[in-house]
């Protein structure tokens, strides 16, 4: 299995022997800036470079990632192209009736060849009844037949802007450029997806330039996605941000176990003698991860898929569905971790986690109770002894109800631990408000002593 | 681009600094102390097992957001000292860190500075001793917001009295006029000690009671057994190191004195001090309670008034109107 260490650091040297010895292909990754976006596939993640694309089955980020809650808002969506002025498949591009914009002479002028060509392209562009605009710093009339394609663009209806600053942006929910190009007397804003540019010497430079600079700017909106403990909302993907070698290693370890036991499981185990072949457990499936065996009549559960949620449970007529054995995993973790809502503990987050610095606690920011699902708690379970949530009071929910559905939760995780034969009493529920911080805090200390005692 | 200017970086005027930055407006926010909050920084949730409505989840992250915001500049001990020109164009002499210094290019200005300090309240014709058991309302929120898990109070009282209408609708003062907040913090306060003290008794000493929430509210009071008594408390007997203070009143045609451990007196909202120099130099009307009005429009203006400094209110309100304000000039500027 092949595992992509991605971070600029120091903590490889003693990481990397560590996976190496538990049979792991070790990739390193410093250059943090190169990654685009990491795509997740059915069996590992595609972590995009300007140059190619990497293909890894589990990612370790070593330093605080640039994508993390976020993660599956940006793996969906990538970054627009830039187009060379001598490109010519910017004609054939789909530019969703926003106008293709020609922008010259940014980083330097264009000679004349480049203004010829590029209007060539904006002509014909125009012909096929396109809005397109024309950007320039200066008109250039300096070949024999200049003058006439400036003619016949004016009339073709293309429309010639002047400028003396440009600023490009790039909007990454719209998957749109932003253009504000700026003269003596004003400024326009120009929304575009199709961009192509000139400037002087190597167009690629300034392309990936243009990019560079506008993914630093949404690099800081996504910041405030951080999580603190090792785990990210994306199976597969870990964060080691220890501040300590054994601290980082201890969770290594976790991780590794974790790994292991995430390729051997199917998590469920379907009787074949029982099954009806009624398809209930199919349609109600949510992860598609039941499919029907024809040669034996029965369901039989598709690798990788399934999420643990315990939908196909809950229909099955003929109680055929049963949690596979070897799922039934003692808790051998210690500590305590929280999940925290945005209008309760979440605004106190940093405060909690200097507070929980010396136990072994790890802090999850939600943005709601009702975020959560039975598996998350679970899954927390794996490595921590108990789990609190920390969710608004009755009544004080800001979402839909999240409080009452948190409830809910908790009670299918309670029932599923039940059934698995462990002990149900791990998990608390914390009802309290950021303006009581003090409360909360006496609240973590009591879950944390609860049944030490005894 | 112009920016808007906001005097006072309490809730109101944060409110409307966030608000607008969400729509790119470039604002500067003038704030006499060393942090952002102002005074509902130290307030705490008042719900017992359910959520009471004080309205104080709405702040949440507001003042973090707040400090890192790129759209805001926060201007912290700083003070405005005077206002030229008119909308569209205000320059704005101000102190910085006691060094005077200039804005210009502000279009609107929005006038947030909340109400007055209340630390240095005289005493309003009830006459007591000084004593830590006797707590204003505001140090009643502070202790509110530090409560624990099992208590509220450091020993468990047996009495508690709250008196309402400490400073509100006293014809002796200026402040001849209703609070509107006072009913609302005190009798949720009083919920929570019910949960904490099943056991005590809360004697609630008002002349009536203010719409807190529609439906039964009064009832559900009653049903936490807590005693609405129809009374103006004459003084408070005590020294000042004493554990048991003394209420002497006048209920029904009687006399009634009774002996609380702690009492709380639900202070109201008084106006600034320096609304009579703000309504000065910004050309606004300061009514006879204190309180900021406005004189013309304030699209035509371009001054603003949210939040306490234009009449009491809670901090629902208070988060509404200045949303309402940000949403009005964000329509002017587009």
């Amino acid at each position: 299995m092949e595992i992509a260490l991605i971070g600029n650091n120091d903590k490889n040297k003693y990481l990397k022997p560590v996976l190496t010895e538990n049979g792991f292909d070790v990739f390193l990754f410093p250059e943090t800036e190169k990654i685009n976006h990491i795509r997740s596939r059915e069996n590992g993640f595609l972590i995009y470079t300007p140059d190619e694309k990497i293909s890894k089955d589990y990612i370790i980020f070593t330093e605080k990632p640039v994508f993390n809650h976020e993660y599956k808002r940006e793996v969906n969506k990538s970054w627009g192209k830039v187009y060379d002025i001598t490109d010519n498949s910017i004609k054939e591009k789909d530019s969703k009736g926003l106008p293709v914009v020609f922008l010259l002479d940014i980083d330097g002028e264009t000679d004349t060849e480049g203004t010829m060509i590029a209007l060539k392209n904006a002509i014909s562009i125009a012909k096929k009844l396109k809005k397109v605009y024309f950007i320039s710093k200066t008109v250039r009339t300096g070949i024999s037949g200049m003058e006439e394609m400036y003619l016949e663009a004016r009339k073709s209806g293309v429309k010639f802007l002047k400028y003396t600053k440009a600023d490009i942006d790039y909007d990454i929910d719209k998957q749109q450029f932003k253009l504000k190009v700026e003269d003596m007397f004003g400024s326009i804003g120009i929304e575009t997806v199709a961009l192509s540019i000139a400037g002087a010497g190597s167009m690629q430079d300034i392309t990936a330039k243009i990019l560079d600079d506008m993914k630093s700017k949404t690099r800081d909106n996504l910041d405030k996605y951080y999580l603190a403990g090792y785990k990210t909302s994306v199976n597969g993907i870990y964060i080691l941000d220890g501040l300590t070698e054994e601290e980082d290693i201890k969770n290594l370890n976790k991780i590794i176990a974790d790994i292991k036991k995430d390729r051997q499981d199917y998590y469920i185990n379907i009787d074949e003698g029982k099954c009806a072949f009624c398809y209930n457990c199919v349609r109600v499936c949510p992860h598609a991860a039941l499919e029907p065996d024809y040669e034996n009549s029965c369901m039989k559960p598709v690798k990788y898929k399934c999420n643990e949620c315990g939908s196909c449970f809950s229909v099955c007529p003929a109680n055929a569905i049963t949690w596979k054995e070897d799922n039934k995993t003692a808790i051998e973790g210690k500590g305590l971790f929280i999940f925290a809502c945005e209008n309760s503990g979440a605004v106190l987050i940093n405060e909690l986690i200097d507070f929980t610095k010396k136990a072994d606690i790890g802090i999850s920011e939600i943005s709601c109770g009702c975020r959560i699902r039975p598996q998350d708690i679970l899954n927390a379970l794996k490595n921590y002894e108990k789990v609190a949530v920390i969710t608004c009071m009755d009544g004080a929910c800001r979402h839909i109800d999240g409080t009452e559905k948190i409830e809910k939760t908790i009670k299918r995780a309670k029932d599923r631990m039940e059934m698995l034969g462990l002990n149900k009493d791990n998990i608390y529920h914390i009802k309290a408000s950021w303006a009581m911080p003090v409360y909360i805090k006496e609240s973590i200390m009591s879950v944390m002593e609860d049944g030490e005692n005894t | 681009m112009k920016k808007i200017l906001i005097l006072g970086g309490g809730l109101a005027g944060s409110v409307v600094a966030d608000k607008l930055s969400e729509c790119g407006i470039q604002t500067v926010i003038i704030e006499k102390k060393s942090v952002p909050g102002g005074k509902v920084r130290e307030y705490g949730c008042k719900a017992d097992d359910e959520c009471s409505n004080c309205g104080m989840c709405l702040v949440k992250n507001l003042f973090t957001r707040i400090k890192s915001d790129k759209n805001i500049d926060l201007k912290l001990n700083s003070k405005v000292l005077d206002v030229y020109g008119s909308k569209g164009n205000f320059k704005v002499l101000y102190s910085e860190n006691r060094e005077e210094k200039k804005l210009d290019n502000i279009s609107d200005i929005v006038v947030a500075t909340g109400f007055k300090d209340t630390e240095n309240l005289d005493y309003y014709g009830l006459s007591m001793p000084v004593n830590d058991r006797i707590i204003r309302g505001n140090e009643m929120e502070a202790i509110m917001r530090n409560r624990g898990i099992d208590k509220v109070f450091p020993k468990a009282p047996e009495k508690l009295a709250f008196i309402q209408c400490f400073g509100s609708r006293d014809k002796s003062n200026s402040t001849n006029y209703c609070s509107r907040v006072c009913c609302g913090y005190s009798t949720r306060m009083s919920r929570v000690i019910r949960k904490y003290y099943p056991d005590v008794t809360i004697d609630m000493y008002c002349m009536d009671v203010q719409e807190v929430e529609k439906g039964k509210y009064l009832e559900l009071l009653k049903d936490k057994s807590i005693n609405m008594i129809k009374s103006r408390p004459v003084m408070i007997e005590g020294q000042s190191d004493s554990e048991k203070l003394l209420i002497r009143a006048e209920a029904e045609s009687k006399k009634k004195n009774d002996i609380y451990d702690y009492i709380i007196l639900s202070d109201g909202i008084i106006a600034n001090p320096e609304n009579e120099y703000l309504a000065e130099i910004l050309g606004l009307h300061m009514n006879k309670n204190g309180f900021l009005e406005e004189v013309e429009l304030p699209e035509k203006s371009g001054l603003y008034i949210s939040g306490c400094a234009k009449m009491p209110m809670g901090i629902e309100e208070t988060f509404n109107m200045s949303e309402g304000i940000a949403q009005k000039i964000y329509l002017g500027t587009v």
